[in-house]
């Protein structure tokens, strides 16, 4: 369960990083808070993939 | 990379053999490099125009692809083995050691230029200015501190921590990526891109690659991007240095999934770090280039880059100096390999020659993989006993050492351009070897 949130969140973190200079592009977010918000969304992948890579595989339910 | 030892001297087994994910993630990690912020660039430096540049690298990268589809990983999957020992029993143990000395030191140079990409982004924070294109030696006292001190932090890290950086190294493939692709979405308004994208072509063909090489600069066309593309990895899939990682595929077909690392890699990062420079005036310093294109966050990906891919590529070089010095312990050659590559990275030349020395890197190696492949496949279809320095206990197989070095210096003769020479080199050696070891039996 935490393996499944920790991964979503690390991937949302991903999406993001790519949603934000599009917003940037488009005009609705200026160059300052593009920076801002994409070093933030950076550290909040490396914070969420780092635990869920170290997570192990799921053990066998048998 | 240790738990692997175990199939180092003989074949991989059945039960050990990968998936598709495993070859799709080792591909995209290790194709989104540091290089990728140099390479990129470099092409509009060179007045690549936008058509040359999707074409060379759409047909470059397809011809890297089958290289390692029908050269490298057919042998791989038919031997289950490392080019290091099967080039043992064609080439002779004395012959494969020296080739490993010059894989070593050709890793070495590599690994520097990682870390002088990764310099370019300390410097920023401390002011020292990235060396001008022409640059041969360091610039600056303050270049030299700093790539000493990248330099001797990396070499640590590879002794002590090598597994552990290699786990941060996996996470940080899929955010490296979205570093490039947000780079350069975020310079496209400083390029004059309309948020409607209906005056992208007119700026990639007028203000990106416009077809106009920078002052001092040789002029690329499309062949010199597609032949570029095709032999920048030529060391690994021609030279067959990839055996090592193709001898865990079911079958020689896995070699497709390198195109992951090709057209997620070499085309769209290089494509992303092309716009990049072309948003900061040309400007040849990654650190900066990204630093613009993406704040703190991208110069942090800068030294990311360099030191992630810095890590294990001085871990291999320790590895392939290990086969000259085989009772030392792998610190201490991991730090003779550290200490010749931190002092490669203070002279600037390493990585602002970048093009010239991956080409020169594969064409060295080539011919060996090329004397493998008339090994393997051609000298028993021309019914020519194979593996004869095994099968006689020769330290030193003489036709392949003399076909190595003929082929070298037949393509260092020619005068054609660099970046044409490593496939000619491979067709050389097949055919010289052949023809050799035929006439001598």
């Amino acid at each position: 369960m935490l393996k499944a949130v920790l991964g979503f969140l690390a991937l949302a973190s991903l999406v993001a990083c790519l949603v934000l200079p599009i917003l940037h592009f488009q005009g609705g977010l200026d160059n300052q808070a593009y920076k801002r918000y994409f070093l933030v969304a950076s550290a909040a992948w490396f914070v969420f993939a780092i635990p869920w890579a170290a997570q192990g595989k799921p053990k066998r339910p048998w | 990379m240790d738990q692997l030892y175990e199939f180092d001297r003989e074949p991989v087994t059945a039960n050990k053999l990968q998936g598709p994910a495993k070859f799709i993630a080792l591909f995209a990690g290790e194709h989104v490099a540091a290089t990728e912020f140099v390479i990129g660039a470099f092409f509009v430096l060179h007045g690549v125009s936008a058509r040359d540049l999707i074409w060379g690298l759409l047909i470059g990268n397809l011809l890297a692809v089958l290289s390692w589809t029908l050269i490298c990983a057919p042998i791989a999957t038919s031997t289950r083995l490392t080019l290091y020992w099967y080039l043992r029993r064609i080439a002779g143990p004395s012959l494969t050691s020296f080739y490993n000395v010059v894989n070593a030191v050709m890793f070495c140079v590599i690994a520097g230029a990682m870390i002088s990409v990764a310099a370019t982004a300390i410097g920023l924070g401390f002011g020292v200015p990235s060396p001008e294109l022409n640059a041969v030696f360091p610039t600056s006292v303050g270049w030299v501190l700093i790539t000493l001190g990248i330099g001797m932090a990396m070499t640590v890290v590879a002794i002590l921590g090598f597994e552990k950086l290699g786990e941060f190294a996996e996470v940080c493939s899929p955010w490296m990526f979205t570093v490039f692709i947000a780079g350069a979405i975020a310079m496209l308004p400083r390029l004059g891109v309309a948020p409607d994208l209906s005056n992208l072509w007119d700026i990639a063909q007028n203000r990106i690659w416009t077809g106009v090489p920078t002052a001092g600069q040789e002029k690329f066309s499309f062949w010199h991007v597609m032949f570029f593309a095709w032999v920048c990895n030529g060391a690994m899939h021609l030279g067959l240095s990839d055996m090592a990682l193709f001898r865990y595929a079911p079958r020689a077909s896995y070699g497709l999934f390198s195109a992951f690392g090709m057209y997620l890699g070499h085309t769209l990062a290089w494509m992303c770090s092309g716009a990049m420079v072309a948003a900061v005036a040309r400007d040849m310093n990654p650190g900066l280039m990204a630093y613009e294109a993406a704040g703190l966050a991208g110069a942090f990906g800068v030294l990311v880059a360099g030191w992630t891919t810095a890590n294990p590529t001085l871990y291999r070089s320790g590895l392939a100096l290990q086969c000259v010095t085989p009772n030392w312990p792998r610190w201490k050659v991991t730090l003779i390999a550290g200490v010749l590559t931190t002092i490669l990275s203070c002279f600037p030349i390493v990585f602002l020659k970048l093009l010239d020395y991956v080409a020169i890197y594969g064409l060295v190696l080539i011919p060996i993989g090329a004397i493998v492949f008339a090994e393997h496949w051609l000298l028993p279809r021309f019914g020519v006993a194979q593996y004869e320095a095994e099968k006689k206990g020769l330290a030193v197989n003489g036709s392949a050492v003399a076909v190595w070095v003929l082929t070298l210096a037949a393509v260092f003769a020619l005068p054609i351009h660099l970046f044409f020479k490593p496939p000619l080199a491979f067709a050389i050696a097949v055919t010289a070897y052949t023809l050799l070891k035929k006439t001598r039996s």
